[in-house]
């Protein structure tokens, strides 16, 4: 069981540092030159090599990481080249944006997901059944960002008093920031809820051949009760794992669906930086991204001995 | 009504006695060959270059310009089927780049095994443990966006994917005594993976193919969508959404044509990689 957490943990930080050192790479082998941003095209090249001594970048790049490194744990992430603000305050200011909207996605997504998904299996082969896998298949084959612009467009035609890109902050007006929120989440639920939908259908499916399962029915307990009762207790192993698999979808998600409804996240700001080559924030931002990402897989790791006592009882790594 | 046309793709009347094509599969082909012969047709014959613009700028379905023209009078019909082109170039270029190297690497520390497997495996891990679209966003800062950094990031991307597939296999059939029997006959590593591994890999590895082709497909639409991908002027279904987004509420057409599109295309590579799946391995 320790152990388990101490392998899972460990993975976690090796994902990150080399993730950290990918992007650390960026100011290195990037094309334009951080200098010449600062200081502009008509800036002298003594300007510029000042700026470089002072960014760092005159020094090898094992050594511009390291300092990178240690200042990042130390909550230092640099400041904006563009604007000279904190990356990290630039980040604490949009990083709650980013995790509402994965929250109300992640909830939404496991409302509708797991309902459909139970009653597929329920269904299976009717045509119930044939709908819901027909439409979870569109879920995940239609990207988020064009159910979202025509959201976008069919909404603005049809409901023209519902805000769909003025967002306002939950501190400011709670009920207008939900309401704000609701289309963006939703659509982000699209392809996590369609996931999660197929994974629930194809073990329950497949859990309904077991021995234990026939026992059931030998006992005389009701299909709803097999289905409820035993079949998706014990799916919820691999739901927690097509959970946590889809995690890296959503993050990805929002940095699209944060764009489509201008919403001022984690995931904007990535995009603007990257136009803008204002690499510190880029820098900052995905990592804090990636940190979010290794987090949430934490987080499902530990639910798996919460959800399957076996785990517990064995103490061995299980699932992926 | 798609599983009528089963035996027209048929090769022979020996084949058509076998298992009936699965419809996903056929209709998935159809779908696809049709976009890449109407972008074909548009190319060699088409009434319209992909960036001349026209007199009319937002003009709607007319005679002249079937669903309409774009913001500065380019034929929409002929920017969107054109775009299909660059799409699937994009895709089919980062997945047999993602197939060619991650399949060697995946036979190679899967046969050998030991160190050399625990060595690339962990790096293979580690790649496939970083959302894609992370690592794409992190290659596309690097580089200067466009069709060649589009099909070198996300080929490296999927180079893991195909790689795990790959090893798992190696290593089993490492272990049969016909592998043995061959090493004894003195037969080469080399043509060991390439007449006894290969072939018990291949099923799952196309499937794959059709599987990341459909995911690319999905991802270089996204990435051109946020500026990032395929630049202008050449045609892209995202970098169109971008665009017309700004007009679509006096020419809706402007986003739905390319959203159509690539709605359609995605779709019909999901169903392709589906029936590919049921057809190679008839018992899942």
């Amino acid at each position: 069981m320790a152990g388990f957490l101490l392998r899972r943990g460990l993975r976690a930080l090796v994902v990150l540092l080399v993730l950290s050192l990918l992007i650390s790479g960026l100011t290195h082998i990037v094309p334009g030159d951080p200098a010449t941003i600062i200081a502009g095209e008509q800036g002298s090249p003594e300007l510029r090599a000042q700026i470089r001594a002072q960014l760092g970048l005159d020094r090898p790049f094992l050594s511009q990481y390291l300092s990178w490194l240690g200042n990042a744990l130390r909550g230092n992430l640099g400041s904006s080249l563009l604007d000279g603000r904190h990356v990290a305050t630039m980040i604490a200011d949009r990083l709650p944006v980013s995790l509402e909207l994965a929250l109300m996605a992640t909830v939404l997504a496991l409302l509708w997901g797991v309902t459909a998904g139970i009653l597929a299996a329920t269904y299976h082969g009717r045509f119930l059944d044939a709908l819901l896998n027909g439409g979870s298949f569109a879920g995940v084959a239609v990207p988020p960002f064009v159910v979202g612009t025509l959201l976008v467009l069919v909404v603005s035609i049809l409901a023209p008093a519902w805000p769909v890109l003025s967002y306002v902050a939950f501190g400011a007006d709670p009920v207008g920031n939900l309401q704000v929120m609701l289309l963006p989440a939703l659509v982000l639920s699209i392809p996590f809820g369609a996931a999660l939908c197929r994974y629930l259908r194809s073990s329950i499916l497949e859990i309904q051949d077991q021995d234990f399962m026939r026992t059931a029915a030998a006992k005389g307990a009701s299909r709803r009760r097999m289905i409820l009762r035993h079949a998706t207790r014990n799916a919820l192993v691999p739901l927690l794992t097509a959970t946590g698999l889809q995690f890296g979808v959503l993050v990805g998600g929002t940095v699209i669906i944060e764009q489509v409804f201008g919403l001022p996240g984690l995931g904007s700001l990535v995009v603007n930086s990257i136009g803008q080559h204002d690499f510190p924030v880029v820098q900052g931002a995905i990592l804090t991204l990636g940190a979010t990402y290794v987090l949430l897989n934490l987080v499902v790791d530990l639910l798996y001995p919460v959800v399957d006592p076996r785990i517990r009882a064995v103490g061995a790594g299980h699932g992926r | 009504m798609d599983v009528d046309l089963a035996p027209v793709l048929a090769p022979s009347a020996g084949a058509r006695r076998r298992r009936r094509w699965p419809a996903s599969l056929v209709a998935g082909t159809l779908i696809i060959a049709t976009m890449v012969a109407l972008a074909l047709w548009v190319t060699l014959f088409g009434r319209y270059g992909v960036n001349q613009p026209s007199g009319d700028v937002l003009a709607g379905p007319s005679a002249a310009h079937w669903v309409g023209t774009d913001n500065i009078g380019r034929d929409l019909l002929t920017r969107a089927l054109l775009a299909g082109q660059t799409s699937l170039l994009v895709a089919t270029g980062a997945t047999l780049l993602a197939a060619l190297l991650g399949v060697p690497i995946g036979l190679i520390a899967g046969y050998r095994g030991g160190l050399v497997d625990s060595a690339l495996m962990a790096f293979v891990d580690t790649a496939l443990s970083v959302p894609p679209v992370l690592l794409a966003l992190t290659l596309v800062a690097i580089f200067t966006p466009g069709v060649w950094t589009l099909m070198l990031g996300v080929g490296l991307i999927f180079t893991p994917y195909f790689a795990r597939l790959v090893r798992g296999p190696a290593l089993s059939v490492r272990e049969q005594d016909f592998v043995a029997a061959a090493r004894i006959a003195g037969v080469g590593g080399g043509t060991i993976v390439r007449r006894h591994v290969l072939p018990n890999v291949a099923a799952p590895v196309l499937v794959q193919l059709a599987n990341t082709a459909a995911t690319c497909i999905l991802i270089e639409a996204s990435l051109s969508y946020l500026g990032l991908g395929v630049q202008p002027p050449q045609p892209s279904w995202g970098r169109m959404v971008l665009e017309g987004q700004r007009y679509m509420l006096e020419s809706p057409l402007l986003v739905i044509v390319p959203c159509a599109a690539l709605v359609l295309a995605s779709i019909a590579l999901g169903l392709f990689a589906d029936g590919l799946q049921k057809q190679l391995n008839p018992r899942r």
